[in-house]
């Protein structure tokens, strides 16, 4: 069976975004080739779909974005994870945790 | 912290838009960049990298519209955006949103100014506490309500578990002497009872006792919170010091806390003094004047009908006991505290407020019809809107949003203009509305404008919101001139323009009621000319005059000294000036009738003590007989005029001059003989029909017990020239001559009590003729608008019409036809409304009925006249329409 690039579960974008940043901070760019390389190619985020996510996390104070040097020395904006968005993290993998144990009792019943 | 980072956010969002925008540029570019060197690396060309980047990012604006919409707070960036449309709009027509605006200002403020008066005067608590536990106490019979007599009082005030207190009491007044100027001080006589009957705790010192008020006990007294700051300077030893009043030492005991008034009080300023009655509660004949104004505190439990039943009982029970003396209708009963200060108000209140919501409704309609305007003329653009993809609820919001700001706009100046409005009214209104100093701009008054506010939004608003959700854009995109507005706009319009006249017909016909009956009161033969009188009150201590001879020496000195002041042509007194001063009826009898006197024939004669002069002083005409002469003194004949009414009832033969009758007191004991009958006065109020009245002589009353005597009489001066009042300075100087201890008190001129006397009713009308001629004039407006907007949407009909032949005067006709329609329906409907409401008005009204077929002729063609002109203007314009002009335009 071959793995097809696919779209993310629907949202699932925001914690995938909080996980990817509490190993470093990353620029959007960056977040999206780090996703794609994780997953093997299972998971494409096209750049373009994650701003508003990244903006609005920012707005809520989850991950601070500041200019920076990318690693070819380019300026880029890069987002970094605060105290806010690391709870935050906490709380969605939890609560996804929860769901993905109700989905599976569900599928196995018999 | 989380609620300050997205309040931050937020406000980012709606205020640093432009810079959250650029950041939101430079990031994005940022990462077409290094999309670009990647695919560089890849081996594509410049232009081809930054090509292919772009695909992959999806589109920048799409990247860009799509963050926007996820940002914090967009939807109340959604509704800025509706505001600044909104005030894009206004720019745009300013004339038709300040005209709006305007409309709205005055109908908000109105109602504000009205409603912060009812407030004050009608919904605001009485100074008493638990108002609803107190009443009043009144006799009834068939010409209404009656004071108590003493004995009364006895009978009623013993009549068990009704009451926990009860009082009476008489306002007068007392001269204050012995720190510095003497001044004459508003007081009121009231039983030891009546304070803790009305719940008032005095702030400073204590009630005085029953037993501090008996005849013989020590003077004590109760002053004002005003007095107490004006004279005392607020000092807390004022209670245990001696004041001297009518020359009598009277120790002040207390306090009374500020806008403390008696129930009977509540048309005049506070009292500054509450002294015991001193009523002698053994005595075993009490007088039996009915002079006693009674109020009690219900008993726990007791209902005011039940107190109200049980005072009928021992009303009827004390009828028995005084044999056929008192008239077959003769009860007692209990009226609330609150019924009986705001009774007669609140009517007329209510009646106005009544008025100014129509005046609101009137304007709103006027607003909901430009607004209309306005939608027509915008209704390609929300056509295109809606084309576009605008929701209808986005559209509707956006109307919501313009409606709103006007309503806010007309609610922030019409609170302003209402607050001073309110001012105006307290102001300008004569003394007779009860509490109207109470009127404060409170919590109730901001929350009722408010409240009016959001009616008014909701009223002009729906309509024009009615016409969007049924938008049919194809309709309007297809866009010939006679389609736009479509026939629900007529509709609407007609619909609105209808309400409109029928609202101002019941308006201007209420108005039409007060302002004719203001006129029949004008008219009233009052019985007296009160041309060229100067009148003021004199008062004299029975410390000084202590008896009849005594204050009639005072008196007759006082009459010639005034005489003699150049400019003067005579000088008189009675104790009942009309229309100023209260005047109290006696039973007499009348020699050589049966043994009771007038038997059936009905309640007592008024009463009242004149000097000699007064006839002529009032212009008062002797019908029959004569009146006073100097030769009537203690030891002549004994005299009494009488008045026509008492004639007429009495001596139905016309034989009264020459009979005799006796006051049933004992106070005036011997047989009078009627010398003169004079013209009946209105006494009390121009408005009541004369009673039977008889005049007894200064000199001669009381002519048994030389002990008691007449003190307090009003004087009338009379100028030879017609500037009465110029003779203060000169009058005063005479009193002061004679003794410098007396004060001088009510100095006004007859022309300023008459007018006084129907001060309410003309502010009444000048009030309701005001509101009534704003209606009238925003009925204008909108039967011109109507009209103009029917001529502007057929011009291409009516210029077909002209081509075809028809004369202008016929396409004239055709559209004053259009609008007079409208007027008539609106007529047909408010005349037939004001039939069915117009009785409410019925205690407001004077010499004509509700259904006064003179207004309501009056009115409806006044309505009309106006109407056409309004017409006329639009249909004119339609008349000189150019055929080839308007056919070539399509």
């Amino acid at each position: 069976m071959t793995l097809h690039p696919t779209d993310l579960v629907p949202g699932t974008l925001d914690m995938l975004v909080l996980k990817t940043l509490s190993l470093e901070p990353m620029h959007g760019l960056g977040i999206s080739r780090r996703m794609e390389q994780v997953t093997g190619g299972t998971f494409v985020v096209k750049p373009g779909s994650l701003f508003p996510s990244l903006h609005r996390m920012e707005q809520e104070g989850w991950i601070a974005g500041s200019w920076g040097k990318s690693e070819n020395n380019r300026r880029a904006k890069f987002y970094q994870l605060t105290a806010a968005g690391r709870r935050r993290l906490g709380d969605e993998k939890r609560n996804w945790g929860h769901a993905l144990r109700a989905i599976t009792q569900i599928l196995e019943a018999s | 912290m989380r609620i300050y980072t997205r309040t931050l956010s937020v406000f980012r969002t709606l205020f640093r838009k432009r810079a959250l925008n650029a950041e939101l540029d430079a990031e994005l570019a940022s990462v077409v960049e290094l999309l670009a060197q990647e695919k560089r690396r890849d081996g594509l060309s410049e232009e081809d990298a930054y090509r292919a980047a772009r695909i992959e990012l999806g589109g920048l604006e799409h990247v860009k519209g799509n963050v926007r919409e996820r940002r914090l707070g967009v939807s109340l960036d959604s509704v800025l955006q509706d505001v600044r449309f909104t005030f894009r709009q206004f720019r745009r027509s300013p004339g038709v949103t300040i005209v709006a605006i305007l409309t709205l200002v005055l109908g908000i403020g109105a109602n504000t100014a009205v409603f912060s008066v009812v407030n004050g005067v009608l919904l605001s608590p009485l100074p008493y506490s638990d108002e609803d536990r107190v009443t009043a106490i009144w006799n009834t019979h068939e010409e209404g309500q009656l004071a108590l007599s003493e004995l009364e009082f006895r009978e009623y005030g013993a009549v068990d578990d009704l009451y926990v207190h009860t009082g009476v009491y008489v306002p007068g007044s007392l001269t204050l002497t012995g720190t510095g100027e003497a001044e004459r001080l508003s007081t009121v006589f009231a039983s030891a009872g009546v304070v803790p009957a009305l719940g008032v705790d005095p702030i400073i010192g204590r009630p005085y006792t029953a037993a501090e008020d008996q005849p013989g006990a020590e003077r004590v007294l109760l002053i004002s919170e005003s007095l107490w700051a004006r004279r005392f300077a607020r000092d807390p030893d004022v209670v245990g010091t001696t004041l001297t009043m009518n020359g009598i030492a009277r120790v002040v005991v207390g306090v009374l806390p500020s806008g403390f008034r008696l129930p009977g009080g509540f048309q005049q300023p506070p009292p500054d003094v509450l002294s015991p009655l001193r009523l002698d509660a053994a005595a075993p004949d009490p007088r039996n004047i009915h002079y006693l104004n009674a109020v009690g505190r219900l008993a726990d439990g007791v209902t005011p009908v039940q107190a109200a039943a049980g005072l009928a009982t021992a009303a009827a029970r004390f009828k028995q006991q005084m044999g056929d003396r008192l008239s077959e209708t003769f009860s007692a009963t209990a009226i609330p505290v609150r019924e009986q200060v705001l009774g007669d108000v609140r009517p007329a209140l209510l009646l106005l407020l009544g008025a100014v919501i129509l005046v609101l409704l009137i304007a709103c309609v006027n607003v909901a019809n430009l607004l209309l305007a306005r939608s027509d003329a915008r209704a390609r653009e929300m056509a295109v809107r809606t084309s576009l993809g605008a929701g209808q609820g986005r559209l509707l919001r956006q109307l919501a949003t313009e409606t709103s700001i006007l309503a806010l706009a007309g609610g922030v100046g019409g609170l302003a203009l209402g607050l001073l409005g309110a001012r105006a009214l307290v102001a300008l209104s004569p003394p007779g509305v009860p509490r109207l100093d109470d009127t404060t701009a409170d919590a109730w008054v901001f929350t009722f404008c408010m409240a009016v506010t959001v009616m008014t939004s909701l009223l002009i608003g729906l309509i024009p919101a009615r016409r969007v959700s049924r938008g049919e854009p194809a309709q309007s995109l297809r866009g010939s001139r006679g389609a736009v507005g479509g026939s629900t706009g007529v509709r609407a319009r007609r619909v609105l323009v209808t309400a409109q006249v029928a609202l101002a017909a019941m308006l201007l016909i209420g108005a039409g009621l007060l302002v004719r009956s203001f006129a029949q009161v004008g008219a009233v033969d009052l019985g007296f000319d009160e041309r060229d009188q100067l009148t003021f009150q004199i008062s004299l201590p029975s410390s000084e005059y202590p008896d009849a001879r005594s204050s009639r020496r005072f008196f007759e000195n006082l009459q010639r000294d005034l005489g003699a002041i150049p400019g003067v042509e005579l000088a008189a007194g009675t104790s009942s000036l009309p229309l100023a001063s209260s005047i109290g009826d006696w039973g007499v009898r009348i020699r050589g009738r049966g043994p009771d006197g007038l038997g059936a024939q009905g309640p007592g004669p008024d009463w009242m003590v004149v000097t000699t002069g007064y006839f002529e002083a009032m212009r008062i005409p002797v019908l029959q007989g004569r009146a006073f002469h100097a030769t009537d003194v203690e030891e002549t004949q004994q005299a009494v005029v009488i008045g026509d009414e008492f004639a007429r009832r009495d001596w139905p033969q016309g034989d009264a001059l020459g009979s005799q009758i006796r006051m049933t007191t004992d106070l005036d004991t011997l047989w009078r003989t009627v010398v003169g009958i004079v013209g009946d006065v209105r006494q009390t109020s121009p408005e009541v029909e004369p009673r039977p009245t008889m005049y007894l002589p200064h000199a001669q009353f009381p002519n048994s017990d030389p002990s008691q005597n007449v003190s307090q009489l009003t004087m009338i001066v009379r100028a030879s020239a017609s500037t009465p009042a110029a003779l203060t300075p000169a009058v005063r100087a005479v009193v002061r001559d004679l003794d410098p201890d007396l004060a001088l008190a009510s100095v006004q001129t007859m022309s300023e009590v008459t007018r006084a006397a129907t001060a309410t009713r003309s502010f009444q009308s000048v009030l309701f003729g005001a509101f009534a001629a704003l209606a009238l004039v925003l009925v204008v407006i909108g039967v011109y608008g109507v009209t103009a907007f029917l001529v502007t949407r057929r011009t291409r009909e009516l210029g077909i019409r002209l081509a075809l032949g028809e004369t202008p005067g016929g396409v004239r006709a055709l559209v004053l036809r259009e609008g007079l329609t409208l007027t008539g329906l609106g007529l047909l409907i408010g005349v037939t409304a004001a039939l069915g409401v117009s009785r409410l008005l019925d205690s407001l009204l004077y010499g004509i009925s509700a259904t006064d077929p003179v207004t309501f002729v009056a009115v409806p063609v006044a309505i009309a006249l106006t109407s056409v002109v309004a017409a006329a203007i639009p249909a004119g314009r339609a008349a000189r329409v150019d055929p080839m002009e308007t056919l070539r335009q399509e």
